[in-house]
């Protein structure tokens, strides 16, 4: 191959292929970044929240009047929303996966253990009897809470029951290893001995915080939410959306002192939970694209410029044997030069940019594999746009060696 | 060397049909060093842009070192300029970003050849024509006189049987020009055609073979032997 008479005719010439290189570099460090944050965010988008997503759904509740017991007012409503035809489940709640509200905690093993720290953050479902069933979630060890131990909990109450469950990936952090079951743990915060008894693990369920560093430890307390808010209903397949338009009459039937409101499908609990997160995707991918689309017309129009600049010299190479392909590659092999040395100077550039974003605004550490990944279409994108200049090259008549002055 | 039966070459434009060559018919033989003059638009250029295959004919026969031209492809073409061409253009159309070395080195590497062997002959190229000691200057940095030799040497390099020249010395003064025609027909001496298009009679007078094209026709064909002339004028300009 040519490089090196490419190389040595480049730094007689320097100013536009260091111009584009300079830009290639400046894409690179962009767009790896760029790309990055639209994965990651993307990533959290696609975290499983652990809920039977298309057969839940959730309603605001507030009884008004002050008429009734809560804990009667809540039975009787349960008991309602259980008799609706297709309803496999109801439990009182306002915090749940995804939902962005609700309790954390630290969970602590040993009396005077820090309790700051995000490393020792949990958050905290408050469930009933059938919590988990309501949600669509199972029990992978141990068991879950008899009604017996279930206590309501009202506003103003502390959490400090004696047993609890707690879900997979708190069990793996507190008990890498090992089973949890029968583990003391302490969720009350009050660096005291511990006196809460694990008696059960749940499946994955995340928290209400996808966006939170530790989006998948939870503990669930035996305390019914009765009066804070509202329930979540877990319906048979294809029963939902017809439950959902009945809900609020069966409620108002049983007394109809109270407000309704927001009943959502959990897919609406995902999606505005993810809103920023997709806009933010979306804007970056528009700014990566436009990037690109900049750089790409400005390899072409260098391309083009050399091109016309160097007719005679195509023609003389021509003339002096050089095959069409020669020709094309030579501007191929020329811009993928360029862009090598922009890739090396611009993969500098990336880290530096992610070590800034790490450093002020809590970004993840750019993955270095990303930047081979970002490299590789950076040069595709560089082939692509000098291949039509490149062709308008190999296309320039050998007799123009003669025929120009 | 060179076969040329009845070539024509009409150029095609939307409006004008420009018939450049009618029916020329020339044979060079091997060793030959032949003159072409005719004046101005008279299809020279474009003569010899078909004999070094930068053009293709419209019609006739052209057959080069025992090739039919006509049946082959672009590629085929290219290869065949590389290894059995060499050009040498009026406005020498040395490669201005690169330095003697790598101009020579051009079709060189289109050829193929090891690197060792680049090199071996670039030297030697370069020191035929005189400018061994200068092989890491660019073009910009010699006289015309000087960058004809380059090209020439670049012409060389590959071993070419044939060398075709474009006005090489219409863009030099009589001394440089001198120079380079002495040098043409050392290279001719030693084996090569030379087959050379020129504007100056006094040069084409100095060539072994003179032909005349008017009107994209071969007119006059003269043979000449100015053997002894040249003999007197080399030791003359020698001296
Ligand atoms: N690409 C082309 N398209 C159309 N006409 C052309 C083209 N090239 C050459 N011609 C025409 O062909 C004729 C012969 O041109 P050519 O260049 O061979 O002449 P020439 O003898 O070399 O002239 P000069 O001495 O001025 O260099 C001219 O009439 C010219 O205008
Ligand atoms: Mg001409």
């Amino acid at each position: 191959m040519e490089i090196r008479p490419i190389l040595s005719s480049m730094k007689r010439n320097p100013v536009a292929a260091v111009l584009i290189a300079a830009q290639i570099a400046l894409t690179l460090a962009i767009l790896a970044n760029v790309l990055f944050i639209v994965t990651e965010r993307i990533r959290t988008m696609a975290i499983a929240s652990g809920v039977d997503e298309p057969n839940v759904f959730v309603l605001g509740n507030q009884n008004i009047g002050n008429t009734r017991d809560p804990v009667i007012a809540n039975e009787e409503d349960i008991k309602a929303i259980l008799a609706i035809p297709g309803v496999l489940a109801a439990s009182p709640g306002f915090s749940f996966p995804l939902v962005r509200d609700g309790w954390q905690t630290a969970v602590t093993l040993t009396p005077g253990e820090r309790i700051e720290g995000p490393e020792r953050a949990a958050a905290l479902y408050f469930a009933d009897e059938r919590l988990l069933d309501s949600l669509g979630a199972k029990v992978i060890e141990g068991r879950y809470f008899t009604p017996g131990e279930i206590t309501p909990f009202k506003q103003g109450d502390q959490p400090n029951p004696p047993v609890v469950l707690i879900n997979k990936g708190l069990a793996e952090r507190l008990f890498p290893g090992e089973s949890a079951i029968g583990k003391m743990i302490n969720i009350t915060g009050n660096q005291g001995e511990p006196s809460q008894r694990v008696i059960g693990v749940t499946e994955h369920i995340a928290t209400p915080w996808p966006r939170s560093r530790n989006p998948d430890r939870v503990v669930f307390v035996p305390h019914a939410s009765v009066g804070l808010g509202g329930f979540i209903v877990r319906t048979e397949p294809g029963e939902r959306d017809r439950v959902m338009k009945v809900v609020e009459e069966t409620l108002f039937k049983v007394n109809p002192n109270r407000i309704v409101s927001n009943i959502r499908a959990f897919e609406e609990i995902r999606s505005s939970a993810f809103q920023s997160d997709l806009a933010m995707a979306v804007l970056l991918a528009v700014i990566g694209i436009s990037l690109l689309a900049v750089t790409a017309f400005g390899i072409v129009g260098q391309a083009s410029f050399w091109v016309t600049q160097r007719t005679k010299q195509i023609g003389t190479r021509r003339a002096l044997g050089a095959r069409r392909k020669d020709v094309l590659r030579y501007f191929q092999t020329e811009n993928a030069l360029i862009a090598l040395i922009g890739i090396t100077i611009g993969s500098a550039l990336a880290i530096g940019v992610n070590g800034w974003l790490v450093q002020n605004f809590g970004f993840d550490q750019l993955p270095l594999s990303w930047l081979p990944i970002g490299g590789a279409l950076v040069l595709i994108l560089g082939q692509l746009a000098v291949l039509g200049p490149a062709l308008r090259a190999s296309r320039i008549a050998p007799a123009i060696a003669t025929r120009s002055a | 060397m060179l076969h040329m039966q009845n070539l024509r070459k009409v150029f095609r434009t939307a409006l004008v049909e420009t018939h450049a060559l009618r029916d020329l018919t020339l044979d060079v033989k091997a060793g030959e060093f032949v003159a072409v003059t005719g004046p101005s638009g008279s299809g020279k250029t474009t003569f010899l842009n078909i004999a070094g295959l930068l053009e293709e004919h419209t019609d006739g026969v052209y057959e080069l070192d025992g090739i039919d031209v006509k049946k082959l492809d672009d590629d085929a073409r290219s290869r065949l300029r590389n290894e059995k061409i060499g050009f040498i253009f009026q406005s020498f159309n040395l490669i201005a970003d690169l330095d003697l070395y790598d101009n020579v080195d051009v079709p060189l590497r289109y050829r193929g050849f090891p690197k060792a062997e680049r090199k071996r002959r670039i030297e030697q190229a370069l020191s035929r024509v005189g400018l061994g000691s200068r092989l890491h200057h660019y073009p910009n940095e010699l006289s015309g006189g000087q960058q004809q030799r380059v090209a020439i040497a670049r012409a060389l390099a590959g071993e070419p049987k044939l060398l075709l020249a474009d006005e090489p010395t219409g863009n030099l003064d009589t001394v440089m020009a001198r120079g380079v025609l002495e040098l043409l027909e050392e290279i001719n001496d030693q084996g090569t055609t030379i087959v050379m298009v020129t504007h100056d009679l006094e040069l084409a007078r100095r060539a072994r073979r003179h032909v005349h094209i008017v009107d994209g026709q071969v007119v006059d064909l003269a043979e000449h032997d100015f053997a002894p002339v040249r003999a007197v004028e080399r030791v003359r300009a020698v001296a």
